[in-house]
């Protein structure tokens, strides 16, 4: 068992941290949404019926859309802009997307390259931002996802009060649609500059993370 | 060297490229189940 999950043990144990994190999230929210129904002398629903519901929709997705942002902007910003010190980024001097050499394409393509980084043309230039895109595109979907499922929910509330429901298009201009995304990307900013930073002063060893607990505070880019 | 030789790990065993291929989709799939359920239930009015 572990010969056959050991060199897949990090990827597994944040899937797994996420199973037990949603699930735990499932039950508070439902816990709390049916208090407000109970508050307001509705009916409460099942677990199964909220987890199908807008509600909790809305409630994973602005949180998905922000963590995919969180992403998508650093494996971007990190191509072109440079801390000097810091583990998170690359060596003064190789801002930019380098050269073939560098990094590996078309006739500098090794053996067990990934074949489309030595073909060339479209399927080269496709391969060579497929991480960035995909993030990208999982960013986009989860924010327009957590959008419709918002405007349902807002829309309820909106009845309860005997106020007019809005279109999608008015919903992301509502100050609740944005209040909900700019909590989650502030933190998220903030934290990721906290890493870039706090890496050139601190250490952690044995993760590469961090750079080797003995690595000069001036070096730049030496994972531990 | 056998030319048909599957790489081997840094321990010497033989690298299991199938097993990361399968966390790998397992990964884009939960995240598509979860885009595509909330994304209709927004459009579904539910």
């Amino acid at each position: 068992m572990r010969r056959t999950l050991g060199p897949h043990a990090l990827s597994l144990a944040f899937l797994a941290f996420f199973a037990i994190a949603l699930a735990g999230q499932a039950l508070a929210g439902w816990q709390d949404f049916n208090n407000e129904a109970s508050a307001h002398d509705e009916e409460s629903v099942s677990l199964g019926r909220y987890l199908v519901s807008s509600s909790f929709g809305q409630a994973v997705l602005e949180n998905w859309q922000s963590e995919y942002l969180q992403f998508t902007l650093y494996i971007f910003a990190t191509i072109w802009l440079i801390q000097k010190g810091s583990n998170e980024s690359k060596k003064p001097g190789r801002a930019g997307r380098e050269s073939a050499e560098q990094q590996l394409l078309g006739e500098h393509a090794s053996p067990d390259s990934p074949r489309w980084a030595g073909v060339g043309g479209w399927r080269t230039a496709l391969y060579s931002n497929s991480l960035l895109m995909v993030m990208g595109a999982i960013w986009i979907a989860s924010w327009l996802a957590q959008s419709l499922a918002g405007r349902i929910v807002y829309n309820a509330d909106q009845l309860d009060h005997q106020a007019p429901t809005v279109s999608w298009p008015t919903y992301v201009t509502t100050s609740d649609f944005w209040n909900r995304t700019l909590q989650n990307w502030q933190s998220e900013f903030l934290a990721v500059g906290s890493m870039v930073i706090l890496s050139v002063y601190l250490r952690q060893r044995g993760s590469p993370e961090s750079k080797p607990v003995g690595a000069p505070h001036s070096e730049t880019a030496s994972s531990g | 060297m056998d030319a048909t030789a599957r790489p081997r790990g840094p321990s010497g065993r033989l690298d299991r490229p199938a097993g990361v291929r399968v966390v790998f989709v397992t990964y884009l799939l939960v995240i598509a189940a979860g885009l595509v359920l909330y994304a209709v239930i927004g459009v579904t009015n539910h």
